[in-house]
């Protein structure tokens, strides 16, 4: 890019808008794997909450026939409840939705958001799968990587691009659907359709999360993530501008020649590209795959 | 205020060509100097002799200043040739060749002196009608070479040179609007004198680059680089519609002098691989720097991910003092913090607080100064200061001391001139029982000032350091005014805080990555002339 910008926002909106498109692009059921690995040794996240009935439970046995029984993970610390909660709650596919995990965004929501937008965004798009607007798809979806200047950094510029559609506007931060971007509630805001990675800290996501599509905002972001085993199997999508010191375009110079030994530029992908816009330039990077294979 | 990317993608739309004017000026005497000075570089540089590096490296910073600003050819310019010495000495020092050499150097810088500079002339000439045209423009140039372009002002120019027109830094072209030209004085480098970020190449927010250069004077290959483009060119695939074309408009100026065959070299090029060179052998014992530049003669290397104590005295700025890094966080127009423990020397029935000895060294110089400068300087040689350049010196030495102590550099040095004072036979002066001399007293408290005396232990220091930060907040008021009134300051933290601490404000002028320098370097004050040995 030729100065700074929120191409990164841009894309991954991009690349989330065409999965609207896919019916099977959601996290139930991955969600529903999840929960039933919750009877495995060490799940990376052993509580659920439920969306009606608060408070913390865990699990108690697999069902026979199907589905998990819990029960509340929080008696023992609450004196006066009593054992009530013996009975537990069993959780089959089509009730996995009304449950999420502690600490993370609902995986369904109750009503669709921003269809007019997502609708209005793209011009040869194909239709929205309505169903998707209510369904999260941050596990296998898109990833945004935010510079490493933190998190702020990243979401600011977001919040100064705006997008008006039906008499409304929104701005691109809230169509990301990010979780904890949204000016929602958690209950009643949109499912988070694109997770994010602060690349400022080094910290592995979580378990879970293999994102298709990461999508990194600008060149110091993106040599922390190819260090990252966690995107070693996601195409990678970089935004970076050229105003930054001849420094840090050596660094990624150097790294993209590094990549050459493995990776070659794709020329058929790049040349079948419209033009873009005067300023932009775009490169292709495919893996070299060997004559033997 | 930063252009909105619309705004760049509206401008870049706009501009269909990108066009590269180009103006050569050739002045045969000014070429012979160019080569004189080249060689004596070349010649000082080869000695293992610390003055005659030191002698070549001002020369290269001379010479690098000449062919990246319009100089004057004034009293300035003729004092920079005549740091060489009286030709007698140097032939005794350096050899006849030397002295032929610096003969034929000087003798050609006064032949031109108060001649106006024909690239000046040409300068003025382009600045006026794009004036005339009504053409936006800006100037890239070093803020060292401000003062050149400043002087280039007047009535013709309708003084369009106002500070808004000089871009210095990739933060400035970043905070910029599209204009119709660029005006840049010298080759295009990515490193160094001439340095310019290549974003003006691949990024550009205006169509017409006008350089105004010497012969010989080269682009560095890949300047404006981008590594995705340069992926893209090695496939043969034309990337992000930027193309520059160049004109070349030469012009020769006055008489030859024998020497139109003179090969014209790319000095800027020599010197830098010069540096590489010298640095190659010892590369490995060097680390990457980030160079900070807080006057026009001195500056501080930082390792690139260390955070700098500093002060944004911008109003926008959330947290006004912290830890940034530097081209990342820090940048120019911000405060770097030093912090200086003050010491008590014992002097048996007084104690004397830091910056008693060089206040009464330099009053003395200053003194003694005034009343026949030359004699000070003849008796400095006779006392084995043999610095060729020593009249100039001298005068920086009597400057007060501010936020950095002008001094000698070397031990040897100082201790002749506070012998040349007679402050070492002072005997109204009880140096206590600490058994030092007083001019030890004196260079141990220069050597504080510019960080290279150990003050504390590692980890106390950045106790004390995070204490003296917390403190300084509470001090805003007073920060401020001192920001206002001057670009280097220092500030004492209050003696009931319980630390006997002096805090050096100093403006950051520029921040340049790319440098590699010995580990005992970083954060100390050092020469700039001294440091451009260290591009990598």
């Amino acid at each position: 890019m030729p100065c700074d910008s929120a191409a990164a926002g841009f894309i991954a909106l991009g690349a989330m808008r065409r999965r609207l498109e896919k019916p099977e692009a959601h996290d139930l059921g991955i969600h529903y794997e999840r929960i039933l690995a919750l009877g495995k040794p060490d799940p990376d996240n052993p509580i659920l909450i439920h969306k009606v009935e608060r408070g913390e439970w865990e699990f108690a046995e697999l069902i026979r026939y199907g589905g998990v029984r819990v029960k509340r993970a929080d008696a023992a610390k609450k004196k006066n409840q009593k054992a009530v909660f013996s009975y537990g709650k069993s959780i089959i596919p089509d009730q996995a939705g009304d449950w999420y995990f502690l600490g993370e965004p609902q995986v369904t929501g109750s009503e669709p958001h921003y269809l007019n937008h997502y609708a209005s965004l793209l011009e040869d798009a194909g239709n929205i799968h309505i169903q998707n607007l209510t369904r999260s798809d941050r596990m296998r979806g898109v990833c945004l990587v935010g510079r490493v200047a933190g998190e702020c950094a990243t979401l600011n510029l977001m919040n100064d691009v705006c997008f008006k559609a039906g008499g409304e506007n929104r701005n691109l931060a809230e169509l990301l659907t990010i979780d904890g971007w949204s000016s929602f509630g958690s209950s009643s805001g949109p499912v988070p359709r694109v997770s994010f990675v602060n690349s400022r800290f080094s910290d592995s996501i979580t378990n879970h999360i293999r994102p298709s599509l990461v999508v990194v905002d600008g060149d110091q972001a993106l040599l922390r993530v190819l260090v990252r085993s966690e995107f070693d199997e996601c195409d990678i999508v970089c935004a970076y501008s050229r105003t930054v010191e001849r420094e840090r375009l050596e660094d990624l110079g150097a790294k993209l020649e590094h990549l050459s030994q493995w990776y070659s530029v794709d020329r058929d992908s790049l040349l079948a590209y419209p033009r873009s816009p005067r300023g932009i330039a775009i490169s292709m990077l495919k893996k070299r795959i060997s004559s033997w294979s | 205020m930063v252009m909105t990317t619309s705004q760049m993608f509206e401008s870049l739309g706009k501009n269909q060509a990108f066009l590269i004017h180009r103006h050569e000026i050739s002045l045969a005497a000014f070429s012979v100097l160019r080569r004189n000075l080249r060689k004596l570089i070349m010649q000082l540089r080869g000695t293992d002799d610390i003055e005659s590096i030191d002698l070549s490296e001002r020369l290269q910073s001379t010479l690098s200043e000449w062919l990246t600003a319009p100089i004057s050819f004034d009293e300035l310019f003729l004092q920079s040739v005549q740091i060489l010495g009286e030709t007698s000495r140097v032939e005794a020092r350096w050899g006849q060749d030397t002295r032929l050499l610096i003969e034929e150097a000087q003798a050609v810088a006064w032949s031109l002196f108060t001649s106006e500079n024909p690239l000046r002339e040409c300068l003025k000439g382009v600045i006026s009608d794009l004036h005339e045209r009504q053409r936006s423009f800006r100037i890239s140039c070093h803020r060292n070479s401000l003062v050149h372009f400043i002087s280039l002002d007047q009535p013709g120019l309708g003084g369009s040179l106002g500070n808004h027109v000089f871009i210095h830094s990739l933060n400035d072209y970043k905070q910029s609007d599209p204009f119709d030209a660029l005006i840049k004085v010298g080759p295009l480098r990515s490193r160094g004198w001439g340095a310019v970020p290549d974003a003006f190449l691949s990024a550009p927010k205006f169509p017409v680059l006008i350089q105004v250069l010497w012969p010989g004077c080269m682009d560095e290959a890949g300047v404006g680089f981008d590594p995705v483009i340069s992926l893209n060119e090695r496939e043969g695939i034309e990337s992000s519609g930027i193309a520059w074309s160049t004109e070349v408009i030469s012009k020769v100026v006055g008489p030859p002098m024998g020497t139109d065959a003179l090969p014209m070299e790319d000095e800027l090029q020599i010197f830098r691989e010069m540096g590489l060179a010298l640095s190659s052998n010892t590369r490995n014992e060097k680390s990457l720097a980030t160079r900070v530049q807080i006057d026009n003669d001195n500056c501080v290397f930082y390792h690139p991910h260390t955070g700098v104590p500093s002060f944004d005295p911008s109003p926008q700025a959330h947290q006004t003092i912290e830890l940034r890094l530097p081209g990342e966080t820090l940048k120019e127009g911000m405060y770097t913090i030093r912090t200086l423990f003050r010491q008590d020397v014992d002097l048996g029935d007084l104690k004397a607080e830091d910056g008693y000895f060089t206040r009464i060294w330099k009053a003395e110089l200053n003194k003694v100064c005034k009343l026949d400068a030359q004699d000070v300087c003849e008796q400095l040689r006779n006392h084995g200061v043999n610095l060729v350049y020593l009249e100039s010196a001298v005068e920086k030495w009597c400057a007060p001391p501010t936020t950095v102590i002008r001094s000698p550099q070397q031990i040897k040095h100082f201790k002749a001139l506070i012998e040349v004072l007679g402050l070492n036979q002072s005997s109204d002066r009880n140096l206590g029982e600490s058994g030092k001399e007083w001019w030890e007293h004196a260079w141990e408290e220069i050597r504080r000032s510019r960080g290279e005396a150990i003050q504390e232990g590692t980890l106390q220091q950045e106790i004390i350091r995070d204490q003296v930060l917390n403190i300084l907040s509470e001090m805003l008021y007073e920060i401020r005014i001192h920001v206002a009134e001057s670009d280097e300051f220092a500030v004492e933290i209050p003696p009931e805080r319980g630390l006997k601490v002096t805090v050096y404000f100093n403006k950051i002028y520029s921040v340049e990555q790319g440098f590699r320098i010995p580990d005992g370097m970083f954060e100390k004050i050092l020469e700039r002339h001294r440091t451009e040995q260290w591009l990598s």
